[in-house]
């Protein structure tokens, strides 16, 4: 996983984009998570929703990535390295998202989001592991990162 | 146990997965990797629904998860990969983790559900999450 060191650049303005963005990321599932409770309890087989949400987003994104595709130049082909890497995290992504409604359909929400919530922790240990030479993390990152596990946990227990 | 198998392994999938993307997107596009990444996902999806058979939606059900695909992957999953780009993994993830609290803003404000104090608790160290994450 570790390539050749190129740490992330992330001038004011540019970080600046880059935490909203993320915010905007939060908000949009958060409110998606909203949606989907919804509709697996009206509709039921949330595997057959997820086929609906995840056709819909591939037809939605498809003129974006064809400008994209276009905007590298005549001749332009993705690496395989890095195809690998994209496709590999769209399946890890799905692996979270179907192991998560697998789990609470096992086990009361108190017992499962403590564990599933803690997923930046992960992340967090991969970068220490993987990409210590391509992104830089310090004692703010991981105390920040563990704050908003314990506050998220927090936050669900106290609403259940 | 099984459940905790599948806690653990949804963990182990969010929080692999910005890493993943984090090395992807070095050299991809992020609309043109998000879409990558949606494809993959849906062969998987796919697969396993060729195991367990789809069921049947209404029309009402298919616009309401057209939605969510609109919501939860055009609009999320970009952001989260522009995100990823330009904060790096950690950093970005972190945040990400903070949608639990839209759910529970838009319960308070859309299901009538009371503020308690762990929950104002929990907001608190929320922020003081992100404060620190933003500085580091």
């Amino acid at each position: 996983m570790a390539e050749a060191a190129t740490p992330v650049a992330t001038p004011v303005t540019d970080a600046r984009l880059g935490y909203a963005l993320a915010a905007g990321a939060a908000l949009f599932y958060g409110t998606a998570s909203v949606l989907i409770r919804i509709g697996v309890t009206r509709y039921g087989s949330p595997l057959t929703g997820v086929a609906i949400a995840l056709t819909t987003g591939i037809l939605a994104l498809l003129p974006l990535a064809a400008i994209n595709w276009r905007g590298e130049g005549a001749g332009w082909r993705p690496g395989r390295r890095a195809l690998l890497f994209v496709c590999a995290s769209g399946l890890c992504a799905v692996t979270g998202f179907s192991a998560n409604t697998f789990a609470l359909s096992q086990l009361p929400v108190v017992v499962v989001t403590p564990i599933s919530s803690s997923y930046p922790l992960v992340t967090v240990l991969l970068v220490r592991l993987f990409l210590h030479g391509a992104e830089h993390i310090n004692a703010r990152t991981i105390l920040g990162a563990l704050l908003i596990v314990a506050g998220v946990i927090l936050v669900t227990l106290s609403h259940r | 146990m099984i459940g905790f198998g599948g806690a653990l392994l949804a963990a182990l999938g969010w929080g692999t997965d910005a890493v993943l993307a984090r090395q992807g997107l070095r050299r991809l596009p992020p609309a043109l990797g998000t879409f990558l990444s949606l494809c993959a996902g849906l062969t998987v999806c796919l697969l396993l629904l060729a195991i367990v058979g789809p069921a049947r939606y209404p029309l009402a059900g298919i616009a309401w998860f057209m939605l969510v695909g609109l919501v939860n992957f055009l609009l999320g999953r970009q952001c989260n990969y522009r995100a990823t780009k330009k904060l790096g993994a950690a950093r970005a993830a972190s945040i990400f983790a903070t949608s639990p609290l839209v759910s529970i803003v838009l319960a308070i404000l859309f299901a009538g559900e009371h503020v308690s104090a762990p929950l104002l608790l929990g907001v608190a160290l929320v922020i003081s999450g992100i404060i620190l994450v933003v500085r580091s």
